[in-house]
């Protein structure tokens, strides 16, 4: 009985910190115990996915970069393929704060490069992280810090590095962000000119993009005294960082945006002010652990999944997956991308249709998330893509899942549980289940094909569309 | 009198092209062929048909920077091209292109209209999986490098299947191949980082390299290609360089790229003005930028202009002329091949 419910918690934590389990995966997960998974998730011995040189070799565009898809379908295979889930959930849970897009940067590499350094530095203390993002030459050019010279600031880095990268709005004066401004002043991309010239003009002649690399211009910062939050000091950027780490509010922004992302839906962002948070307690864990681990993300994540409100079954299938969450989850269970193929193309456009074109966000506030994802036509989307792709024989995932269900329904096992079960140890309500049970008494048969219609209504489920 | 050639062959001479998705340049070309009417064959993979399918054509220039138009179209029908991979000429003149997704060869008269083509997906006899590499020996026969059956393949320019080589123990993911002037076979082995030589029986007998970003090691080599000398000019793609080795296999030279302006390119400058003065003050060839990891060859050549980016094919020409094709520049860079 344990074994089971240990069982079911682990697709539920794989859910949250992957992009869901295979039943294989699960079965291995079982033989461990769940804290030590969390550590593996945490710090994975194997980093291993399709890999860079396979993924260039076929797809040129995802190693010239030159579009706005090439860093989009280079992530998504990352996502499909990593034996290290919780790495790509953190870059996606980074992306989506620190949200930068295509349309002012014109330039896939250097996007792409940044999502890599989420990957490097998203688990790492806050402090190091918001640092690396300052330096990041995306992102500078995202919020026009190149703009930001001495003696002629332009706010716009320093506003929401505080407003919507660390403390939220109403935690700070508009002096503060004046003074952090002033701080990061001199912080560029080098070739300034020539390199957001490109990019102003989409040009990418004559000879593709150049990546850009940061630069700190000395003759262009501000060294005088500057009072910041309460605290006055030379201070460059770096220091600005470990002032607004220590902050109360930081750490609750912070807590609630894990919440959000792994625990469950809260209000949008924006309504954060004038709504408490769904479980205070929660908050006041994380916070916690923020504040005992020197900032450290990943000891965070250690406590939240060890929690019990992270385990609370109260708190299960209340998240909206995100349209990568979707397309990676269904992916990796169909196993079509076993080897580079055009499909992934395809793929990414249909992540778009459902609402996310990754590093290509709306707007500087990244996505509204939860169940603003559906809220549009792209339920549709969701629930054909997943019901095409696990609904198809030709997949080689599926075609394992479905010989799964088979045999177990040789042995006069319950085929819709069997179906759950493969699906990732998926647990629907009963009226789901009621259909499942029909669509299996009017077959009257167990084959191929009902068991492929049996996957394609998990698939549409409310519960599959959640995690 | 015996020649005894030199030990550092390659010398810089220029570049050609810029990237354009129409007209007079290219947009990802991954091969060329100089081709005995004296043009060049430029296949371009482009963006692989996100959206409208622009840019994925054959450009046809000559060596000193004319152009002299283009043909083929993104497409599943007959002529078309999806994911072009590989270009030669025939002893025919004809233009023969392999296409990795859609499994097929390809041909083309030397103007560019579509004559034929064959192939289709399987690991059978004759089967295609992801053609890619294609060059023909002194005896008209074609030879394909059927990437992911890890084999060689052997057809007559009919397209009728000959005889096939190599296997799962021998090859892993081979790219291109190319002859040397004694017909023996050079094979690019991308997934086992070594260049593999056949006899003109198709007999295993050499292998160069080994894994490795040293001297004479390779990372995800795509391309060789043999002087008179038997001096290989090794495409050593992964390290984003081309290496040089003797007729045995030792270490002779390596280049990183030194690519200036080409004439098209220059011309664009010149247009656009504002750019070409941005550019003017701008220094592109810093080489001490702090790299996440100061390692990655391709990371580095992101950044570096002059460097190869992508290097992804090569062409030998008989005038002693190295053509190296990049594939994230849109340009090739030649060197002059010292004897």
């Amino acid at each position: 009985m344990e074994k089971k419910r240990d069982r079911r918690l682990l697709a539920h934590l794989m859910r949250r910190a992957g992009f869901g389990a295979t039943s294989s995966e699960l079965d291995d997960l079982s033989d461990i115990s769940y804290e030590t998974v969390v550590d593996t998730l945490l710090d994975p011995p194997d980093r291993s996915w399709m890999g860079e040189h396979l993924i260039r070799r076929f797809h040129h565009e995802q190693s010239g970069m030159m579009s706005a898809f090439g860093p989009s379908e280079y992530w998504l295979y990352q996502m499909v393929t990593t034996k290290a889930p919780l790495i790509e959930k953190m870059t996606l849970f980074w992306h989506g704060i620190f949200a930068t897009g295509y349309p002012k940067v014109i330039h896939g590499k250097v996007l792409s490069n940044q999502i890599d350094m989420f990957r490097r530095h998203g688990l790492t203390e806050l402090d190091e992280l918001l640092v690396e993002l300052s330096k990041d030459p995306a992102m500078i050019v995202w919020l026009d810090n190149q703009e930001n010279h001495n003696g002629a600031i332009n706010e716009n880095y320093g506003r929401e590095l505080l407003e919507l990268f660390s403390m939220g709005v109403g935690n700070y004066s508009e002096e503060d962000i004046k003074e952090a401004a002033r701080a990061f002043t001199g912080w560029t991309i080098g070739n300034t000119e020539y390199m957001v010239l490109r990019s102003d003009r989409d040009s990418d002649m004559p000879y593709g993009r150049i990546a850009w690399h940061f630069e700190f211009k000395e003759e262009d910062h501000d060294y005088g005294e500057k009072t910041f939050l309460g605290k006055t000091g030379n201070f460059d950027g770096s220091d600005i960082v470990q002032i607004i780490c220590q902050e109360d509010a930081t750490a609750t922004y912070i807590a609630r945006h894990m919440y959000n992302f792994f625990v469950r839906d809260e209000v949008p962002i924006p309504s954060w002010n004038d709504t408490a948070p769904i479980d205070s307690g929660a908050i006041e864990i994380l916070k916690k652990a923020y504040f005992e681990n020197n900032h450290s993300i990943k000891e965070m994540l250690r406590i939240l999944f060890n929690s019990d409100f992270f385990k609370d079954e109260e708190n299960w299938y209340k998240r909206m997956k995100s349209p990568a969450e979707l397309v990676a989850g269904v992916l990796r269970l169909s196993r079509q991308l076993d080897r580079p193929r055009r499909d992934i193309i395809d793929h990414t456009m249909k992540m778009t249709f459902m609402g996310q074109h990754l590093t290509n966000p709306p707007s500087v506030e990244g996505w509204h998330e939860g169940e603003e994802w559906i809220e549009t036509g792209a339920l549709v989307e969701r629930v054909n893509f997943a019901a095409e792709q696990l609904g198809n024989l030709e997949m080689p995932g599926v075609v394992s899942m479905v010989e799964e269900v088979l045999f177990g329904a040789k042995e006069g096992k319950n085929i819709p549980e069997l179906c759950l079960k493969q699906m990732g140890n998926l647990e629907v309500k009963p009226s789901i289940m009621s259909i499942l049970q029909d669509t299996v008494d009017k077959s009257g048969t167990v084959d191929r094909e009902t068991v492929e219609d049996l996957f394609r209504v998990i698939a549409a489920s409310p519960e599959y569309q959640r995690c | 009198m015996v020649v005894k050639e030199t030990q550092k062959p390659l010398v810089y001479e220029r570049t050609l092209g810029m990237s354009v998705m129409e007209g007079k340049g290219f947009y990802y070309p991954n091969d060329a062929v100089v081709a005995s009417n004296g043009k060049i064959y430029v296949l371009n993979r482009s963006l692989e048909a996100r959206g409208s399918g622009r840019g994925m054509r054959v450009t046809i220039c000559g060596p000193s920077d004319e152009f002299h138009g283009n043909f083929g179209e993104f497409g599943a029908e007959s002529g078309q091209f999806m994911w072009p991979s590989a270009i030669c000429e025939g002893p025919d003149q004809n233009i023969y292109v392999t296409d990795e997704h859609l499994h097929k060869i390809m041909m083309f008269s030397e103007d560019g209209i579509f004559l034929k083509e064959w192939g289709h997906l399987g690991s059978g006899i004759g089967d295609l999986d992801s053609p890619s590499g294609i060059a023909f020996n002194s005896a008209g026969e074609l030879f394909i490098s059927d990437t992911y059956n890890n084999r060689i393949q052997v057809f007559t320019s009919a397209g009728d299947h000959v005889r096939s080589f190599g296997g799962d123990e021998e090859l892993n993911l081979p790219w291109r191949l190319n002859f040397d002037s004694s017909d023996y076979l050079y094979v690019a082995d991308w997934g086992n980082d070594r260049i593999c030589k056949y006899d003109p029986n198709g007999k295993f007998i050499a292998s160069y390299g080994k894994t490795g970003n040293g001297q004479g090691e390779f990372l995800r080599p795509a391309d060789v290609v043999v002087d008179e000398f038997g001096r290989m000019f090794v495409c050593d793609w992964g390290n984003e360089r081309i290496q040089v080795l003797g007729r045995d296999g030792q270490f002779l030279q390596m280049n990183l790229g030194q690519s200036d302006l080409s004439p098209w390119a220059a011309n664009f400058l010149d247009i656009n003005v504002e750019e070409g003065e941005a550019r003017e003050r701008s220094d592109l060839h810093k080489k001490d930028i702090k790299f996440a990891n100061p390692k990655d060859r391709h990371e580095i050549s992101s950044h570096i202009e002059e460097y190869f980016w992508s290097p992804m094919a090569l062409s030998l020409t008989a005038d002693g002329h190295l053509y190296v094709i990049e594939s994230n520049r849109h340009r090739i860079q030649i060197f002059q091949v010292e004897k």
